[in-house]
C-alpha cells in the first residue's frame, strides 16, 4: 500500500467515526432541550411529556405483562400483514406481466385505487372483516398491496429487451424469461420495493389498530390521547420507532446478503 | 450440394396503426455449407428483420424460409447475465433448450479453455474485457451446435482496434468450428474482410440488390485488409449501396 492509499483510507475512517459521533450528538442535544426544557418550565410536562417520564412510563408497564401483550399483537400484525403482502402483490404483480391482455384491462383501477386513501374504506373493512385481526390485515393489505403490484411491476417491465430477444431467439417461453431473466434483473428492485413495503406496513398496522381500537401498540396511543395521557401516546410512538427501525435494518440486512 | 440456407421471395410487412410499412419484398438468399455471407444495406433497410425471420421470431408475410439444421442468434451487445459467472452464461442456451448434457458441458469447457477464458469461468462478466466478453457471448452461441450462426453487428460496440483484433479471433473460431455465418453490418470493410460474399441489399421495401463473390485467398480479416483488391471490392459496394 502506498503512503497515498493510506492516508486516504485513514481520512475515510475518520470521516465515517465523525459522522457516528454527530449523529449521537444530535440525539443527546434533542433529548437534552427536550428534558431540560420541561423541568424549567419553557414546555409544559403534561401536554409534551419528556424523556424521563417516557422511561417511568415504559418502565412501568412492562412490569405489567399487559403491555407485552399489546406489543406482541401488533408485531404479529405487521409480520403477517408484510408477509401477505408481499405474497399476493407479488402474485398479482407476475400475473400482470404474463398476460399483456391483463395489464391493458386493470392497469387503469391500478391507477384509480392507488390515488383513492385508503381510510375512507375503515367502516366498510370494520363491517366486512370484523372487529378484530381480520380488519387490521385487511387494512394493511389495502395499503401496501397496491404499492407493491406498482413497484414490482415496474421493475419486470422495465427488463432489457435486447436480453428478453436473446432468450426468446433460444426459444425460451414466458416461464423460462421469468426464471432466467426478469426476476434475477429485478431483483434490486424488488428489495426496494419490500423496504417500501415496510413502512407502508406499518401505516396499515396503525391505521388499522386506530379503526378497531381494542389492543396493539396503535390502540395505546389512541387510548392515552383519549385519556390525555400523553406519556403514554409517547412512549408507545417510541416503541413503535424501535420496531419499524429494526424490520427496516432486518430487510436492509437481507439486501446486503442478496445483492451482493 | 444442398444450401443449408434458402429464401425464397420472402417478404415481411411491419404494422403499426397509422401505417403498414414493408421491410422486404421478394428476398431471395441461400448460404452453402461452411460458408460466411454478409448482408450489407443502407441503415434501416430490414436487415436485422432478415436475421428475425431466419430464427423463427418473426414469421414472413410471404415467400419461402427453407432452413437445414440449426440457427444461433448473436446479437450486437453481448448482453451476458451479472449475476450469472461467465460459465453458466455459457450454459444458458442449453439450459433453455433443456440441452444441458454432459457432452454439452465438457464442449463449453474445451471452447472456455481454448478461447482464453480458462481462468475467467467463475469470474462474472464486469470482470473481462470487451473482446473477452464477446468470445464469452460467442461461446453461449456455439454451445448449440448450431448449423449456422446470425450475427447482427457483433462487433459495433466495441472500439475500433478491439474491433479489428475481435473480428479476427470471432472469425478464426468460427472457421475453426465449421460453421456457416450470416453476417449483418454496415461496415463495408468487415463484410470484406470477413466473409465469402457479400449480399447487397437495396433500400425499403428492402430486396437483393447484388451479390458479390470476394475471391482472397487470404482468410485473416486483418491481412485481408490488405489485399491490393480490396479497395476494388469496398468501391463496388460503396457504388452499389449509393446506386
Amino acid at each position: 500500500m502506498t503512503e497515498q492509499q493510506a492516508d486516504f483510507l485513514r481520512r475515510q475512517t475518520r470521516r465515517r467515526r465523525l459522522d457516528r459521533v454527530a449523529r449521537v450528538t444530535v440525539l443527546i442535544l434533542l433529548l437534552a432541550f427536550w428534558e431540560i426544557g420541561t423541568r424549567i418550565g419553557l414546555l409544559d410536562p403534561f401536554v409534551f411529556s419528556s424523556p424521563s417520564r417516557i422511561a417511568v412510563c415504559f418502565a412501568g408497564l412492562i412490569t405489567t405483562g399487559e403491555f407485552l401483550n399489546h406489543l406482541g399483537i401488533t408485531l404479529a400484525e405487521a409480520l403477517i400483514g408484510l408477509g401477505l403482502g408481499i405474497v399476493i402483490g407479488l402474485a398479482i404483480a407476475i400475473l400482470l406481466w404474463a398476460s399483456d391482455t391483463l395489464y391493458r384491462i386493470f392497469d387503469p383501477y391500478l391507477v384509480v385505487f392507488n390515488a383513492l386513501p385508503k381510510i375512507a374504506l375503515g367502516p366498510v373493512i370494520i363491517v366486512w372483516a370484523g372487529a378484530g385481526l381480520g380488519s387490521i390485515v385487511v387494512m394493511t393489505l389495502l395499503i401496501s398491496v397496491i404499492v407493491t403490484v406498482m413497484g414490482v411491476l415496474a421493475a419486470f417491465r422495465n427488463t432489457d429487451p435486447e436480453k428478453v430477444l436473446l432468450l426468446r431467439s433460444f426459444g425460451a417461453g414466458k416461464g423460462q424469461i421469468f426464471s432466467k431473466l426478469v426476476f434475477p434483473s429485478s431483483l434490486p428492485s424488488l428489495i426496494s420495493v419490500l423496504k417500501i413495503n415496510v413502512g407502508m406496513t406499518w401505516i396499515g398496522v396503525i391505521m388499522g389498530e386506530y379503526l378497531v381500537s381494542k389492543e396493539g401498540l396503535g390502540y395505546l396511543i389512541v387510548y392515552g390521547g383519549q385519556v390525555f395521557k400523553l406519556d403514554l401516546v409517547m412512549t408507545g410512538v417510541v416503541v413503535l420507532m424501535a420496531l419499524a427501525g429494526g424490520m427496516y435494518f432486518a430487510v436492509a440486512a437481507i439486501e446486503k446478503r442478496v445483492l451482493k | 450440394m444442398k444450401p443449408i440456407l434458402k429464401l425464397s421471395g420472402v417478404g415481411y410487412s411491419y404494422h403499426t396503426a397509422e401505417k403498414e410499412t414493408a421491410a422486404l419484398s421478394g428476398v431471395d438468399l441461400t448460404i452453402k455449407k461452411g460458408e460466411f455471407v454478409a448482408l450489407v444495406g443502407p441503415s434501416g433497410c430490414g436487415k436485422s428483420t432478415v436475421l428475425s425471420l431466419i430464427c423463427g421470431l418473426l414469421t414472413p408475410s410471404s415467400g419461402i424460409i427453407e432452413l437445414d439444421g440449426s440457427v444461433a442468434y448473436m446479437l450486437q451487445h453481448d448482453q451476458l447475465f451479472e449475476w450469472r459467472t461467465v460459465r453458466e452464461n455459457c450454459f444458458l442456451g442449453l439450459e433453455i433448450r433443456h440441452m444441458l448434457t454432459p457432452e454439452a458441458r465438457v464442449r463449453v469447457e474445451r471452447m472456455l479453455d481454448q478461447y482464453g477464458l480458462k481462468d475467467f469461468k467463475d469470474a462474472h462478466p464486469s470482470a473481462l474485457s470487451g473482446g473477452m466478453r464477446q468470445r464469452a457471448a460467442l461461446i453461449r452461441t456455439l454451445a448449440l451446435a448450431p448449423t449456422l450462426l446470425l450475427l447482427d453487428e457483433p462487433f459495433s460496440a466495441l472500439d475500433y482496434t478491439t474491433r479489428l483484433t475481435v473480428g479476427d479471433e470471432i472469425s478464426a473460431i468460427i472457421r475453426g468450428e465449421g460453421k456457416s455465418v450470416l453476417l449483418v453490418t454496415h461496415d463495408i470493410s468487415e463484410a470484406i474482410s470477413l466473409c465469402d460474399r457479400v449480399v447487397v441489399f437495396s433500400g425499403r421495401p428492402a430486396s437483393v440488390r447484388c451479390e458479390l463473390p470476394i475471391e482472397i485467398a487470404e482468410r485473416s480479416p486483418l491481412k485481408r485488409r490488405d489485399d491490393p483488391h480490396f479497395g476494388m471490392y469496398f468501391n463496388r459496394i460503396w457504388k452499389e449501396l449509393n446506386a
